[in-house]
């Protein structure tokens, strides 16, 4: 067969940001971070308290484009939603496109091209065996599959 | 609900630890597993051919939360393995097979609820501490 799965819900990776908000209020002003997992569609709701005043922010990141291998497949995302919150993820995506020539962060898309990434030699070996059957956002889920090119 | 699941089934297994190897700086390792001639997952055992030998490794006890010892059986010659710089958190005896994955506060926070190894897969669940 050769197949690898990952499942993983929104409830999980709430109830962990809870937990680690919680314990450490490193990332300052943060008081709650929700994630949503909606069809092709990942929903950031922050809250914030800055200057003793509370905001709610909100911010999404849509799959425009899916891969279907990790060799030369490109994942396409869109960055919508608050402006602030917007360029903030811009700016990561950028800063990241800085040291990856993989990543390319342009007018709120942001394009993960693995044909030209390269991690290491153990995982770029790894990737190139291997195809995604399945990556799904979905009702609070998000799903991978995947399986072995022979 | 609220849950992280991570399945495996052997064929991948033995693909990744293939390439894994062939990669990696454990010459002698990566021999013997050139020779691997099948690999199972089944009653909580990973069992594997090499040559006319059969080895085994079999889920002991396991932590509470990611981070913690993972204790396996075996049967492997731990001769063979202790001169090779096996990787930090590995620890081998003549019985025992130990991974210790250091604390951090992730890792802390996740919970082992399933991990498992029955007919042909590999399976992790887990779940956020309450």
């Amino acid at each position: 067969m050769g197949i690898l799965k990952i499942q993983v819900d929104e409830e999980f990776i709430n109830k962990l940001i809870d937990k680690m908000i919680e314990e450490k209020t490193q990332i300052h002003g943060l008081k709650n971070l929700n994630v949503q997992l909606r069809e092709e569609e990942i929903k950031f709701q922050m809250e914030l308290e800055l200057l003793s005043k509370n905001a709610t922010l909100e911010s999404h990141i849509q799959i425009l484009e899916k891969p279907e291998d990790l060799e030369h497949g490109k994942l396409r995302l869109s960055l919508s939603g608050n402006d602030g919150v917007r360029k903030i993820l811009e700016g990561i995506f950028f800063m990241i496109s800085e040291f990856s020539e993989a990543f390319t962060a342009k007018d709120y898309e942001i394009l993960i091209d693995f044909s030209k990434m390269k991690i290491n030699p153990i995982i770029d070996s790894i990737l190139k065996s291997i195809r995604i059957s399945r990556l799904i956002l979905q009702d609070g889920k998000f799903e991978l599959f995947l399986e072995l090119i022979k | 609900m609220g849950e992280f699941i991570f399945e495996l089934d052997e064929d991948m297994a033995k693909e990744l630890l293939e390439k894994l190897l062939d990669n990696s700086k454990f010459s002698f390792l990566k021999k013997i597993f050139k020779r691997i001639s099948s690999l199972k997952f089944d009653s909580d055992k990973i069992s594997f051919d090499i040559f006319l030998f059969s080895f085994y490794l079999k889920i002991k006890s396991y932590p509470e939360t990611i981070s913690g010892v993972y204790v396996f059986e075996h049967n492997i010659p731990s001769r063979i393995l202790k001169d090779q710089d096996l990787p930090e958190f590995v620890e081998i005896d003549n019985k025992l097979l130990l991974v210790k994955i250091p604390e951090n506060n992730l890792l802390n926070n996740i919970r082992i609820k399933e991990f498992k190894i029955e007919e042909g897969n590999f399976r992790i669940k887990l779940d956020v501490k309450n």
